[in-house]
């Protein structure tokens, strides 16, 4: 994997673009290569709105594990609404450049504009979102990328977060993390 | 093979050779486990760029550094052996330092025994860390390793006195003890130099499989198609990275290019409008004047930018018409000592064949082809070469270049134009279809690396008319550029040719037929087979005996997992 200053972040509108990033993707082990095919299935199954929220049954995601500059330590915001610690992410809304995806909710949750993304996906994950009032239990089909901060990087809290803060892998390992974050941090340190 | 953890990190890296800034300014970060790909024009800086990673070359601007406890292991193009040691010795310096941690791998088992309390815990990480490392480094089974790349890359006798090996052999020597070294991050600068074409088979599979981060610089597109999972292309100071090998990178690119031709189909027309809007009086501007003056400068600018990188287009000049008859060997048989190279061959080249003759090093393909030159005189049989022929011979030692003499003293004489057939064309302008431009050309060629010379030699040849070309290894240490055009050159010429090569790909677009030097039978006694058909064929004709030649062989078996 190479990780390179941001470009070729435009939107893209086509589906097809977002399953030839997951197709792409060389799993590392039998569990990567199972929620590839899912994705894939899924995708094929939605081919029209699988990166839109509108799609009922679930939906694609980008998401990034931001680390910083001396790779020490990763950033996660307290997610307001889900009352977690988590990397940044979010809604396709649209764009099947989940890349661009991931680089964008980063920039706009973190207030940091890291100096370099991974090219691919080194992650992918589907977990279920519970229902709640507004909508039905649905899943979250996630790809997830990996960037680095620049030297001296501010964060800045969104509204979607309760607080933001920089934790080592070992601060990491007492926060009661999902065991999907836990696996993103796990790889970005090589534990 | 797990990519995630960084291992390298390269931020604002800028590097001047003189007044001439080569690197502009890279920014980027290597995972654990990535196959990364280098390519890009001679003197782009590829070399360059692996020498600061490699940390050879200090200086530079900004950062390039491995993170802490990230081993970094590098090939260079003439890489430095241990001149006081033998071939053993100097593989042994790789093995001590494995027999060292093995040693203290069993020390510190032993001392676990015995300690207690917050020593027992510092043992027992530097336990892990051992483990880790006997198994990474494959240190378990040492000595089979060892064995099984000798024998791959063909290390000669471990008995050898350095000083005495040749550039080829030296290398095969470096690339071994590199290779069991195993180091975290690896760099090869054209690893497949002097290697056969089993021995590359062979590092393919071990590359591919390398459970650590390998970087390469190759011309061998077959190699970057098998090994790697990133390119990573270096263009005007500037590093654009590619998911994908070399045939998707292509296939990437000639997408870009067309983006790239819209853009430049557009951009025209705004040109064409500012040139309009500039020509008008000055009083016809607006206030607006100096922002659009410089618009237009930037846009010129930009155009000028890019026709720098124009595509280069080799012609190959013809020498009189060919007759029938090119070239006819008979009963040829030639040997050395108590070792037979071939015996009984006879083929016949007709006009406009291109032959491709492959494999391995030491069994007589050079020699063949300084019998037909009538360089040397086979034991017996005969070679017949038709009336109408005019030969020439692109040879392997390359020894008619003067490196005191500029690059374009070399090729033209001095002249300052150069007579083809009837017409005459201004020198310059055919040093450029081979990639010389400006102070290239008025380089003295003892500056020069070893792809520039191949041009350079390259160019001298085929200044010369010929029906007949005899190119041996001409691909050596040419860059991929150079490669495609010397591969169309070659394909639109209408002459015949012999070509010796181990670049596989190059052989599957050129070749017309194939003359196998396969090995030795039962008896011990050479087999060379002429095929009248492409590789492809060769392939399939091979397969169809059972023999995949694509396969490696059982004794090339990999040496770690």
């Amino acid at each position: 994997m190479i990780l390179a200053p941001p470009e070729g972040l435009a939107p893209v509108a086509d589906v097809a673009y977002a399953r030839a990033i997951v197709a792409a993707y060389a799993p590392r082990d039998a569990a990567q290569a199972a929620e590839r095919e899912r994705i894939l299935a899924f995708i094929d199954a939605h081919p029209a709105d699988a990166h839109r929220r509108e799609c009922a049954p679930g939906h694609l995601t980008g998401a990034t594990l931001l680390v910083d500059a001396d790779r020490e330590r990763v950033l996660l915001h307290h997610h307001a609404k889900l009352d977690r610690w988590l990397q940044f992410g979010g809604h396709a809304d649209g764009d099947a450049n989940l890349r661009a995806v991931a680089w964008r909710e980063t920039v706009e949750e973190s207030g940091i504009t890291p100096a370099l993304l991974s090219l691919a996906p080194i992650d992918l994950d589907v977990h279920v979102i519970p229902a709640r009032k507004s909508e039905p239990a649905h899943l979250h089909l996630d790809v997830r990328y990996l960037a680095i901060a620049p030297r001296g990087a501010v964060a800045v809290c969104s509204d979607e977060s309760r607080a933001l803060a920089w934790f080592s892998p070992a601060e990491c390992a007492e926060l009661g993390l999902d065991d999907s974050v836990l696996r993103l941090i796990a790889l970005a340190f090589g534990s | 093979m797990s990519e995630g953890k960084i291992v390298f990190h390269i931020q604002d890296l800028k590097k001047s050779y003189d007044m001439h800034e080569v690197l502009k300014g890279i920014t980027l970060a290597f995972l654990e486990g990535a196959k990364i790909g280098l390519i890009g024009a001679n003197g782009a800086g590829k070399s360059t760029l692996l020498k600061i990673i490699a940390g050879v070359d200090k200086e530079f601007e900004g950062i390039a550094k491995p993170i802490a406890g990230i081993s970094v292991g590098y090939l260079s193009q003439e890489p430095p052996l241990n001149e006081e040691k033998t071939v053993g010795g100097n593989i042994d310096e790789a093995v001590t330092h494995l027999r060292a941690l093995e040693a203290r791998y069993y020390e510190v088992m032993g001392l676990m025994g015995e300690a207690e309390g917050e020593k027992l815990d510092k043992l027992t990480e530097e336990y892990g860390r051992l483990e880790h490392d006997m198994q990474a480094k494959g240190i378990w089974d040492l000595d089979s390793r060892l064995e099984q790349a000798a024998h791959a890359l063909q290390v000669p006798p471990f008995d050898r006195d350095v000083k005495t090996l040749s550039g080829g052999e030296r290398r095969r020597v470096a690339l071994c003890k590199l290779l069991l070294d195993h180091p975290d991050i690896l760099l090869l600068d054209e690893p497949t130099n002097h290697l056969d074409s089993e021995s590359i088979a062979w590092l393919e599979n071990h590359l591919a499989e390398y459970e650590g981060t390998v970087i390469l610089i190759t011309h061998d597109r077959y190699f970057l198609d098998n090994v790697v999972g990133w390119m990573l292309e270096i263009e005007r100071g500037l590093a654009r990275p590619y998911k994908g090998n070399y045939s998707e990178y292509l296939d990437q690119r000639s997408k870009m290019l067309d983006m790239k031709k819209k853009n430049d189909a557009s951009r025209m027309k705004v040109l064409e409008r500012e040139k309009e809007w500039l020509s008008k009086t000055p009083a016809a501007r607006t206030k607006q004047s100096k922002a659009r003056l410089k618009r237009y400068q930037e846009l010129a600018a930009a155009a000028r930018a890019e026709d720098m990188v124009q595509s280069l287009e080799l012609r190959i000049p013809l020498g009189p018409r060919l007759g029938d008859q090119v070239l006819e060997v008979r009963h040829l048989t030639k040997g050395y000592g108590d070792r037979t190279l071939f015996e009984d061959l006879t083929f016949t080249l007709e006009p406009q064949a291109k032959l491709g003759v492959i494999g391995p090093n030491g069994r007589g393909k050079s020699t063949l082809m300084k019998i037909v030159t009538g360089k040397e005189k086979p034991d017996s049989g005969e070679v017949t070469i038709g009336q109408t022929v005019q030969l020439v011979f692109l040879d392997q030692s390359r020894t008619i270049l003067e490196d005191d003499k500029t690059v374009f003293e070399n090729i033209t004489g001095g002249n300052e134009q150069l007579p083809f057939g009837n017409v005459l064309m201004d020198s310059r302008a055919y040093l450029a279809r081979f990639n010389f431009r400006g102070e290239e050309q008025q380089k003295k060629l003892g500056e020069c690396s070893g792809g520039m010379r191949n041009r350079v030699l390259l160019a001298k040849l085929l200044r010369e008319p010929a029906n007949l070309i005899i190119l041996d290894e001409p691909t050596n240490d040419l860059d991929l550029d150079t490669l495609r055009v010397l591969e169309e050159a070659i394909e639109h010429y209408p002459g015949s040719m012999i070509i010796v090569t181990h670049d596989r790909y190059f052989l599957n677009r050129v070749a017309t037929h194939i003359l196998a030097f396969e090995g030795e039978d039962e008896n011990g006694r050479p087999i060379v087979h002429f095929h009248h058909g492409d590789y492809e064929s060769y392939k399939d004709w091979k397969r169809s005996r059972g023999e995949d030649i694509d396969q490696v062989k059982g004794a090339h078996r990999k040496f770690s997992r």
